[in-house]
């Protein structure tokens, strides 16, 4: 550090010396001073470099004082606050605008402290004169403050009120080049004859007043005057009414004609083959909240279709997410209707052909789809319904240990098994894991192409089912 | 040694006492006191090697005059060195609050706005502007839903000069803020306090903050600045008054209820002369008792709507005559426009279709003269309060001109102009029995006249900003006034002193109302919730939540048993008071409905200025239709 010249660094010992003397340390040692200021170089590099991985790894651009923060945590320094603001100060007032203002009456040269002080000290009292304005807006029940509240603010303070402001057109404000933050009010030129010329502005409308019965003994007349308006009360009655299914109203339940078109186009687009409606109308269903009157007639729907479609897979499958929009619909309550559309659902996981050729249609994709769905029933409802895992897994089990049942059948059950969680694979599974292996390997090697190829396929499932369970 | 002991030494100490606590190291501390303060440089170290016997002296000192007073006068010099310390101990306190138990965290959020408020002046007073704005920006955000207003107040302020001038401010430095605490929770705070050394907000509790150490506090309310000590308010509190209304106002006003017993000695005869009833009056006013319907949760009442169209930002105020045969329009034009409904309707409605004109300017100018409403042009500046005396003879206007003006309804013109506020008088309000009125204004005054004196009789003051309603009691003998200070009061005519303070709004009054019965007062504003009061005990009923903007009018029912209120978000709600009141309210009821709602009238994009129940307990409500 003997050089004359040591290096170039970013902060010179004299700023060293500049803080020292703050502290009261009036003589250092040049060669002390730079010493420290290419230490505290380093270490301002080293934070640099921490806040930019901060950075990175928030995938900005810029870095933020929360990044250096982050970084001065990592090395056990306090995080320095109050510095993450865009600007320093919010004025909306800058001294550049009180200097230019006061070149304009020829008073060339002031302080900055003093343009500064000018500043803040108009900017007061310009939010004490809106404070004031905001009193006569509130006053006159308005929403929006006017030229005439401001001018009435004004008043109250013994300043002339400005005239002129109050069209309802805005000014049009010109910046003044070269000069930023400056602005005057443009002043267009009329021509005279135009203005004479010109037709006569509207007189505005004069003010009525109207009377009607906003309400009769509590109740909201249907009339014109009053909006058409479903109060809560009424919303919360309906609710109820479909929670208590013992009690059976004897009225038809009314649907609009918006909602029954509704359900007709929805179903159409599940049964038709365009797959732009489909997609548009499952999107309707999982995101829609005015749908919960239509979940009972949905539900039927699919339970119907379900059970006379039982060989096309292709219905099959759309019917099946027709239920996870639903189920995905935080508007909906679907609960009262589960037991409705689970044995659907089910028939999709184990039943026994659910397509015309079991080796090359998709039916494999679609109980898979279906055991999924069922966890997530499971997992969504299932606290509230307790007994619910336990008798969907007692309808897997018992389809899976039935030798007299089909393959499919076999495969379907042991998909839904280990949709269902580990937990339960380990208690249902495990105990008939050697058995079944025994039953289906000998199986594999079946001259019939159909049979071998099923078999194959429940035993690739249950390896897969297993492999978690050996770690 | 000279310079030491020509500065004020008790100074220096209490300077000093709060580094002590921090270093545990006198002569560093006193050091470094001396060195800030620009009295020493490093002369200051031969200083106390000289002499050994300095430091034990000063230390000595501290340790005698360690009181109160010290740790006060401390924040001072505080301030002045590091603005930091207030970011950094509102920051630790704030942190502290978030993490603390559940169950005392509401206690301490309650306590954490003062502190704030006063952090903020703090800075602002030490000239630590940008500090003060920083400190503003990190940590308002919470309190921007509650004191929305109070920030835009304080923001303004960033000088020590502005400060000396804000009203505001000089109100937050000169009263305490009220803040109640359970024993444990405010022993936890201190605790926390003490134990991180945070002095700084120590002092400012000392000095700014009135906290009442209470056993069970169920809920906290913010307490908004009154202006009065704790203790001056207690004995406020003490004055007696008496709510009941004498049995011959009673006869005209109120339904006697046979159940209802008399338990309040009726030994207060009006204390304020009253003027005779005429007969014609009485006879109506016993015409209408007789029709008055009964309302209670099953049958709630019907509901009129005088819809104003064209004039939405012109019009500042509707008023609507107890029988709700004239309505009266304020605008902003310094004109009132009375519309009169027991002329005949149809002729009212079809009038300027006898007119055939010869061009379009003559018709708008018939019509402007026939619309079925008289136009009383008399003020000079834009017209705010309104109010028709019980015979609907006359009507009272007060106007941003400083006057209020008497029409008669008869001629429609000016009879008498009051003068005597010189700002803008936003609200005034005849008494029940006519003959009296009282004015709300600008100037921070509510005023009591007679019609028959253009001078006040009573000025009524207190109020630490506008004034902005006032409501006459039933039995004439006492006043009540909303505030933009979130306080209500209560006056008594004959005195003109203030015998209760309601406080608990979370922003300005703009309505208050005295249940016909006397007893209770209903609050309401721009905080969107209505407060029911019990006027004797001045203490809070019930709180109710509900409207989404701001509620311009409430008004019970003349049997006291419905409340209804008229909001900014067009809607009237209908609250069942009387179980409010009663206090046998379920606490657990989970229902979607607020508490105490009993139904919600919906208008058409038409905020609502106005409710009043007429005599027969209709209710009637103006609004302006806006598109």
């Amino acid at each position: 550090y003997s050089f004359k010249d040591p290096m170039s660094s970013a902060i010179g010992g004299n700023t060293i010396k500049n803080i020292a003397e703050t502290v009261d340390l009036g003589n250092i040692d040049p060669s002390v001073s730079d010493l420290l200021a290419s230490d505290i170089e380093y270490r301002l590099r080293e934070i640099t470099q921490e806040a930019l991985k901060f950075m990175k790894q928030g995938k900005r651009n810029t870095l933020t004082c929360e990044d250096v923060n982050n970084a001065l945590q990592l090395s056990n320094v306090e995080a320095l606050y109050g510095y993450s603001f865009k600007d320093p100060m919010s004025s909306a007032i800058g001294g550049n605008t009180i200097k230019n203002i006061a070149e304009t009456v020829d008073l060339g040269n002031i302080d900055p402290s003093v343009s500064d002080l000018l500043a803040s000290d108009i900017e007061y009292r310009l939010r004490e004169i809106t404070q004031e304005a905001l009193k006569f807006m509130k006053q006159g029940k308005r929403n929006t403050l006017t030229c005439e509240d401001v001018n009435n603010a004004l008043q109250l303070s013994n300043v002339e009120a400005l005239y002129g402001y109050s069209f309802k057109d805005p000014m049009s404000f010109a910046r003044v080049t070269n000069q930023k933050g400056v602005y005057y009010v443009e002043d267009e030129v009329l021509s005279f004859s135009d203005i004479i010329d010109s037709p006569l502005p509207k007189c505005p409308r004069q003010t009525s007043m109207q009377l009607h019965w906003l309400a009769i003994n509590g109740k909201q007349p249907a009339i014109p005057q009053n909006p058409i308006i479903q109060t809560p009360k009424e919303v919360k009655n309906i609710v109820k009414e479909e929670k208590k299914p013992t009690i059976r109203p004897k009225l038809k339940h009314v649907l609009s004609n918006q909602l029954q078109t509704y359900y007709q186009k929805v179903t159409a687009a599940v049964r038709g083959n365009n797959d732009d409606l489909y997609d548009a109308a499952l999107y309707s269903l999982s995101t829609d909240q005015a749908i919960h009157q239509l979940v009972p007639y949905f539900c039927r729907f699919i339970a119907r279709e379900v059970s006379q479609n039982l060989r096309n897979v292709v219905l099959l499958n759309r019917l099946i997410r027709m239920v996870n929009g639903l189920i995905m619909n935080q508007y909906v309550k679907i609960d009262p209707y589960l037991h409705q559309i689970i044995p659907s659902i089910l028939t999709c996981i184990v039943g026994k052909s659910l397509c015309e050729d079991p080796v090359f249609d998709p039916h494999w994709n679609l109980r898979e789809e279906a055991s999924d769905l069922v966890a997530i029933i499971c997992k969504k409802f299932g606290k509230k319904y307790p007994d619910l895992k336990p008798r969907i897994t007692k309808t897997f089990v018992n389809a899976l240990l039935d030798p007299n049942k089909p393959l499919t059948t076999h495969f379907g059950a042991i998909k839904g098994i280990s949709a269902l969680g580990t937990q339960t694979v380990k208690l249902v599974i495990l105990p008939n894991v050697s058995s079944y292996a025994e039953f289906i390997i000998p199986q594999m090697e079946h001259e019939d192409r159909e049979i071998k190829y099923c078999a194959t396929k429940c035993y690739e499932a249950l390896l897969v089912l297993c492999i978690p369970l050996s770690f | 040694r000279t310079i030491i002991e020509n500065i004020s030494l008790t100074w220096i100490f209490k300077g000093l006492s709060l580094l002590t606590m921090e270093t545990e190291n006198v002569s560093e501390s006193v050091l470094k006191y001396l060195n800030d303060k620009g009295y020493l440089g490093n002369k200051a170290k031969d200083l106390f090697a000289d002499d050994p016997t300095l430091l034990d002296k000063i230390q000595q000192a501290i340790q005698k005059g360690e009181d109160i007073t010290t740790t006060n006068s401390l924040q001072f010099y505080n301030a002045e060195f590091a603005p930091d310390r207030y970011l950094t101990s509102y920051d630790a306190l704030h942190r502290w609050v978030e993490g603390a138990l559940d169950k005392y965290r509401f206690e301490f959020l309650s306590i954490l706005y003062p502190i704030f408020v006063h952090c903020y002046l703090g800075l602002v007073s030490s000239e630590n502007s940008i500090s003060a704005d920083k400190f503003m920006k990190l940590y308002s955000e919470e309190f921007e839903e509650r004191h929305g207003n109070d920030l835009i107040s304080l923001k303004s302020v960033f000088t020590a000069e502005h400060m000396k001038e804000n009203n505001f401010v000089t109100t937050l430095k000169e009263n305490k803020f009220l803040v109640t605490m359970s024993p444990y929770s405010w022993d936890l705070l201190l605790y926390f306090l003490q134990e991180n050394r945070y002095m700084l907000i120590l002092g400012i509790i000392n000095r700014y903050i009135h906290v009442e150490v209470k056993e069970n506090v169920k809920e906290v309310h913010f307490q908004p600045i009154t202006g009065e000590t704790q203790s001056t308010l207690e004995n406020i509190h003490r004055y007696p008054i008496s709510t009941a209304i004498s049995p011959s106002m009673r006869k005209y006003f109120l339904k006697i209820n046979p159940d209802d017993d008399q338990m309040e000695i009726e030994r207060n005869d009006s204390k304020v002369p009253l003027p005779e009833i005429d007969d014609r009056v009485k006879e109506i006013l016993e015409d209408d008792l007789s029709k008055q319907i009964n309302l209670n949760e099953d049958s709630l009442p019907s509901a009129c709507l005088y819809t104003f169209f064209n004039s939405s930002e012109e019009l500042n105020n509707i008023n609507i005559s107890n029988d709700g045969a004239l309505a009266a329009g304020s605008f902003s034009d310094s004109s009132i426009k009375v519309w009169d409904l027991r002329k005949d309707h149809n002729n009212w409605k079809n009038y300027n279709d006898n007119y055939i004109e010869s061009d379009d300017r003559d018709r708008q100018y018939r019509t402007y003269s026939n619309e079925g409403f008289s136009e009383l042009i008399g003020h000079s500046g834009p017209v705010y309060g309104l109010s028709f005396s019980l015979n609907n003879r006359h009507l009272l206007s007060s106007s941003q001109d400083g006057t209020v003006r008497l029409w008669d309804m008869a001629t429609k013109s000016n009879v008498v102009c009051y003068m005597g506020h010189n700002y803008p008088v936003w609200d005034v309000q005849f008494s029940p029995l006519d003959f009296y009125f009282a004015t709300a204004s600008h100037d921070k005054t509510t005023r009591i006249w007679s019609t028959n004196n253009t001078s006040p009789l009573r000025i009524l003051v207190g109020h630490l900003s506008d004034v902005n309603c006032v409501n006459w009691h039933p039995n004439c003998n006492y006043v009540v006034s909303g505030s933009s200070d979130r306080c209500a009061r209560f006056w008594d005519v004959t005195t003109g002193n203030c015998c209760r303070v309601y406080s608990g709004h979370f922003d300005s009054i703009r309505t208050v109302k005295i249940s016909p019965d006397g007893k209770y007062l209903a609050s309401a504003g721009d905080d969107k919730s209505i407060i029911l009061w019990d006027i004797n005990s001045a203490q809070r009923i019930a709180t109710l939540n509900g409207h989404t903007k701001s509620i311009w009018s409430i008004d019970f029912s003349k049997d006291s048993n419905i409340l209804a209120s008229g909001s900014d978000d067009g809607t009237i709600r209908l609250w069942d008071s009387r179980m409010l009141l009663s206090s046998v309210a379920d606490e657990d009821d989970e229902s979607i409905k607020p508490r105490g709602l009993l139904s919600t009238l919906v208008t058409k994009n038409t905020p609502v200025y106005t409710v009043n129940f007429t005599r027969r307990n209709l209710l009637t409500a103006g609004g302006t239709f806006s598109d």
